[in-house]
């Protein structure tokens, strides 16, 4: 196990001509489960992709501790990228590998897998072991990156959509069984999601991603406890969020509903005329997305 | 080192298993074929294996050309692996496949009756450089132009590089080469273009490393 921050400096990836990740530092403590938010295309898979060293960064170093991760096994046998499994397999060719191939290469790869541990979780998610990959549902695909990701004990753990296809009562099981992990081990765990909500109760930490950069990187009850929502009539609630970071404002007669991410030190309390509530981190991440689009179409 | 075993331990499955089903695949062409001739399936198997043998060892490379290095081995650095030690892991194995598939080629021949003298085993120590280098040769193309690209590259070695190798031995065989008064070399002569094989088959090795192992992506 490594005490180890694995952090990454001025990444930047750029496909063509299109920059995918622009200048993201990230450091990722041991001990901690962050999620890592985005849409679509926002470039988290990629970031995951470099964090693990299985694509190069255009620019920009990861390194764990004074250890450089790219092509260093040393560093390598630290991290696990289980990555969204597709039918069509690793650069588009067809998938002809059974979930079997899965366990056994991760088995030869992983220094520290866990046999024992995929073979219970293979046995709850009732998984054919003899079969093929393409003949698999999309939730059998996320169980199985689920089990390598796991059962591969590794101190920083990446699952890229892991719940993807998965039925409520199978979310249920992967939430409670990464808690009880993370508790018994210490491991690090990244994870990409688009489910939100249902995965804040689990995030200690949330990195929000928007076109390539880190717009946000802060502990989760932190950033809920500083998030609200405040309504009322147009020119009331102008008036209280005066000077307040505002987002995705919305507009109903004469009534007006804004997003305020308050800075330390700021609050700002309701009244008969001022409604302030709480909001969850999918709103959060709503109204963060609407600023930037609105800051983009100035 | 170990990143190194891990990967040998992974392709030698891998490459193993490609290696037999072809080697079972001539095996039932052999019964299919030559069975009723020969009347003997060893022999048969012999006999199929030493006059088609160069043929079927261009076919096996170059399929696992196609195979090892744009699927096999972004599947093992999505698992960990280095690019470096999955190479050298790949190559190794895929060279002991040739050595394999060479070793049956000439146990074969002999046993349906070839001379043992030291073109034997220069003649297939040179297929085993070449094949080598053609699996490489086509996983490089693949790689740097596409799947199509790769694929026609791939028919033409193969189509090309058997049409090329039955029409000289069909030639010696006849004695067409002697008619035609070109020299009769000697072994020594032999061992200039298998040095420049060689070595050829290095700078292809080392250059597939550098420009499109090293910069390889695994995607979704």
């Amino acid at each position: 196990m490594t005490d180890e921050k694995l952090v990454c400096s001025n990444i930047t990836k750029t496909y063509g001509k299109k920059d995918v990740l622009e200048n993201v530092s990230l450091a990722l403590e041991k001990g901690k489960i962050y999620g890592l938010i985005g849409r679509n295309g926002a470039g988290k898979t990629t970031l995951l992709s470099i964090l693990s060293a299985q694509n190069p960064a255009s620019a920009g170093t990861v390194m764990l501790g004074a250890e450089p991760v790219w092509e260093n096994r040393k560093a390598l046998d630290h991290i696990c990228f289980s990555r969204e499994i597709s039918a069509l397999g690793a650069n588009g060719q067809g998938n002809g590998y059974r979930v079997k191939d899965y366990l056994r290469a991760a088995s030869i790869y992983l220094p520290h897998w866990d046999k024992e541990m995929a073979d219970r979780l293979i046995k709850e998610f009732d998984l054919d072991v003899k079969k093929k990959v393409i003949k698999l549902s999309k939730g059998m695909l996320s169980m199985l990156t689920i089990v390598i990701a796991l059962a591969s004990k590794a101190d920083f753990t990446f699952l890229d959509e892991p719940v993807a296809g998965l039925d409520v009562v199978m979310r249920e099981y992967f939430y409670r069984t990464l808690l009880e992990e993370f508790t018994e081990s210490g491991r690090t765990f990244v994870i990409s999601t688009h489910i939100i909500e249902e995965a804040s109760d689990v995030l200690e930490e949330v990195i929000m991603l928007d076109k390539g950069r880190i717009i946000l990187k802060e502990n989760t009850q932190a950033l809920l406890e500083r998030a609200v929502h405040v309504s009322g009539k147009e020119d009331v609630v102008d008036a209280a969020t005066k000077g307040l970071h505002c987002m995705h404002e919305e507009r109903v007669g004469r009534s007006k509903g804004v997003t305020v991410l308050l800075r330390e030190g700021e609050h700002i309390e309701g009244n008969a005329e001022l409604s302030v509530q709480p909001v969850n981190l999918q709103q959060v991440f709503v109204a963060l997305q609407s600023e930037g689009r609105q800051a983009e179409g100035e | 080192m170990d990143g190194f075993v891990r990967n040998l331990r992974y392709w030698s499955r891998t490459v193993g298993q490609n290696v037999l089903l072809i080697v079972a695949m001539v095996f039932v062409i052999s019964i299919m074929t030559e069975l009723e001739e020969i009347g003997n399936v060893p022999l048969a198997f012999c006999v199929v294996m030493s006059r088609y043998g160069v043929g079927y060892m261009i076919f096996v490379m170059g399929i696992l050309g196609l195979t090892v290095i744009n699927t096999y081995m972004p599947f093992t650095l999505s698992m960990g692996s280095t690019r470096r030690d999955s190479f050298a892991g790949m190559e190794m194995m895929v060279h002991l496949a040739g050595i394999v598939m060479i070793g049956i080629i000439i146990g074969t021949g002999i046993f349906a009756g070839r001379e043992v003298n030291s073109m034997l085993f220069i003649s297939n120590a040179l297929l085993l450089v070449v094949s080598v280098t053609l699996c490489n040769l086509v996983g490089w193309v693949y790689l740097r132009f596409g799947k199509v690209v790769g694929l026609v590259f791939y028919v033409l070695l193969v189509a090309g590089g058997t049409f090329g190798i039955a029409v000289v031995a069909a030639m010696s065989e006849d004695g067409v080469m002697e008619r035609l008064g070109l020299p009769q070399l000697s072994e020594a002569v032999w061992w200039l273009p298998a040095i420049a094989i060689a070595v050829a088959a290095d700078i292809i090795l080392i250059l597939l490393y550098k420009k499109e192992v090293k910069k390889l992506e695994v995607r979704v």
